[in-house]
């Protein structure tokens, strides 16, 4: 029964992308009559057309993701760094104020934000993104990434100490090597959420060659009225490239999760 | 935190850690803290982002509290998801321990695999394709009803409610269930107000989240071997596993998770605004507060309203933050 279970919410899941795949491939006549069936013949137009839409917003989504990922992590494991190494006088009032915003709701900085970006010139640009985006990941990364530090066994860096290596040192060569999967955990969430971000895309970025691919679909949503057949392939190439960046980390996640299939 | 070198004179001689602290406190300074100080500031404001910056004070405020009811209705969506959304976590729950019971090895590896794939679509796709479902004409969804009758029944049992609620009619249910399907029209998911909210709520089907079924697992991985098998020896079945073993990690999880959902759906305006448009569904019905404080500022260009109604999320977040820790603490 267990495995019924399983089986079924998996066909579930499924169907949604089964639909995407389904109606990417046909035209809007084959829609109206089937929508739900296999209809042939095939129609792989619709992904060429898609292709033409999609492809220009691609390299903006990976440069805003890839780089506020990036200065992401760097910040949050320095941060980490930081509040787990030592208790610094001052740290306790700094570590409240990071908790205080980890509750604040992002979305109610909208408005000023936008003022900010506006005075900074930063309006109309991926940089704001970028910027904003590593600076939305920190909180929550600095938090989990400050137990992982804190469990470092002190003798480490007590060693290192001795040793006479610098504060600089020590986070290079101890801190450094042994983040690599939970880091990489982190930055592989904080990409997820820059990927599927628009709010502040849609509200600071004018040019429409400098969107994103989230917020490409958004307009595609409302523009393509109604070519189901290429919007489902749009839909399927924006996809794409989170499915490569899962099948490239999933030895981070399936590690982590087949350990405890050896131990169950 | 680690507990280690308080002392002021002792810190001279560590002073190069505070150079650690640079970048993030840079970040979050500039674009979540300023902006923050600057949004408290400016909500006793009336400003258009521009020119027009007059002060006048707690204008904003008491037009909030006292004659925007839109905002209050808000919540109460957001509560309502929020609720459901809870609910909606008991199907990751069970399926997490149906995989957990999975005894072949490699079996269960590709369940995983294969639940990841799932999960790896964005959510805006996924919006999109359930809006796809919900297109009264050729949905899915509405394909499906008609085609295996189910449709039928559906419309079976609004009238029987409507012909109910003539005699009997607590809380207005069944007249409400009465107007939702008449025979022979399809329904259309998102453009009818009765229907709408519950399209919001159902989307997704059958709600197991993939990341969550993930969570779930990895805390009933953690349980040791040890009190599986003493349970055996005392004889207990699969059903009293469940309930001795297993529900009671699953719950605190689920009670850590309960006010993060709530507050989530307060927060996310995206959701709604994708599938709905801006204004929140048909005649406002499934509006959340950050969609309608997005809509202030950025479409009605009220600025120092919007801030304030920003302040006001804030205050509702931190007050069910302290639900949260108010839950969370007994019983941990």
């Amino acid at each position: 029964m267990k495995h019924g279970t399983v089986v079924g919410v998996l066909l579930f899941a499924f169907f949604p992308l089964y639909m995407m795949l389904n109606i990417s491939f046909k035209s809007n006549a084959q829609y109206y009559s089937n929508s739900v069936g296999v209809t042939l013949p095939l129609h792989t137009e619709n992904w060429g057309r898609a292709w033409q839409i999609v492809h220009e917003y691609l390299p903006n989504s990976l440069l805003v993701s890839i780089s506020s990922t990036l200065l992401g992590v760097v910040g949050a494991l320095c941060g980490a760094y930081f509040f787990a190494r030592l208790r610094m006088p001052g740290a306790r009032i700094l570590w409240a104020l990071l908790v205080i915003l980890l509750m604040m709701p992002t979305i109610s900085n909208l408005v000023p934000l936008f003022v900010l970006l506006k005075n900074l010139n930063l309006l109309n640009t991926l940089t704001a993104l970028i910027l904003v985006g590593a600076a939305t990941m920190q909180a929550l990364s600095i938090f989990i990434l400050r137990d992982f530090v804190a469990n470092i066994p002190n003798d480490l860096f007590e060693a290192a100490e001795i040793d006479g290596a610098s504060h600089f040192q020590q986070f290079w060569n101890i801190v450094v090597p042994l983040s690599g999967p939970i880091a990489g955990t982190i930055a592989v969430n904080g990409f997820l959420q820059s990927w599927n971000e628009f709010m502040l895309g849609l509200v600071v970025i004018r040019d429409t060659d400098l969107w994103t691919v989230t917020i490409g679909l958004l307009r595609l949503d409302g523009e393509y009225l109604k070519e189901w057949g290429t919007l489902m392939a749009g839909y399927c190439i924006s996809s794409i490239p989170v499915i490569i960046l899962f099948v490239f980390t999933m030895r981070l996640f399936i590690r982590g999760m087949t350990e405890g299939a050896v131990k169950g | 935190m680690k507990g280690q070198n308080i002392s002021l004179r002792q810190a001279r001689y560590h002073l190069s850690i505070y150079l650690f602290l640079l970048p993030c406190a840079l970040f979050i300074g500039m674009f979540a803290y300023y902006p923050a100080v600057n949004g408290i500031y400016h909500s006793f404001f009336q400003w258009n982002g521009g020119d027009v910056d007059r002060f006048h004070g707690a204008q904003s405020y008491s037009k909030l509290f006292l004659a925007d009811t839109e905002f209050w209705l808000a919540f109460k969506n957001a509560l309502i998801l929020g609720i459901a959304n809870i609910f909606k976590m008991a199907p990751s729950i069970v399926t997490a321990v149906c995989l957990h019971r999975v005894r072949n090895a490699r079996l269960q590896f590709v369940y995983r695999v294969a639940f990841v794939v799932p999960m790896v679509i964005p959510i805006l796709v996924t919006t999109y394709l359930w809006k796809a479902i919900y297109d009264p004409s050729n949905g899915a969804l509405n394909t499906i009803l008609q085609s295996t009758g189910l449709m039928k029944a559906l419309v079976w049992i609004s009238s029987s409610a409507a012909h109910l609620s003539e005699n009997f009619d607590p809380l207005g249910f069944f007249s409400w269930l009465g107007a939702l399907f008449r025979a022979g029209e399809n329904p259309a998911w998102l453009g009818t107000p009765s229907l709408a909210m519950l399209a919001l709520i159902l989307r997704d089907f059958p709600w197991v989240g993939t990341f969550g079924v993930l969570v779930y697992l990895a805390v009933l991985q953690s349980i040791p071997r040890d009190i599986y098998e003493a349970a055996e020896v005392d004889g207990a079945g699969w059903l009293s596993k469940f309930r001795y073993i297993e529900l009671p990690m699953i719950l605190r999880q689920v009670r850590i998770m309960m006010i993060l959902v709530i507050m989530g759906s307060i927060n996310d305006a995206g959701l709604v605004m994708a599938m709905f448009g801006i204004e929140g569904g048909p005649g406002g019905v499934v509006q959340v507060p950050a969609l309608f404080m997005y809509r202030e500022a950025f479409q009605n260009q009220n600025l120092g309203y919007a801030c304030a109604i920003g302040v006001v999320m804030f205050a509702v977040i931190l007050i069910c933050t302290k639900l949260n820790d108010w839950l969370v603490k007994p019983g941990d």
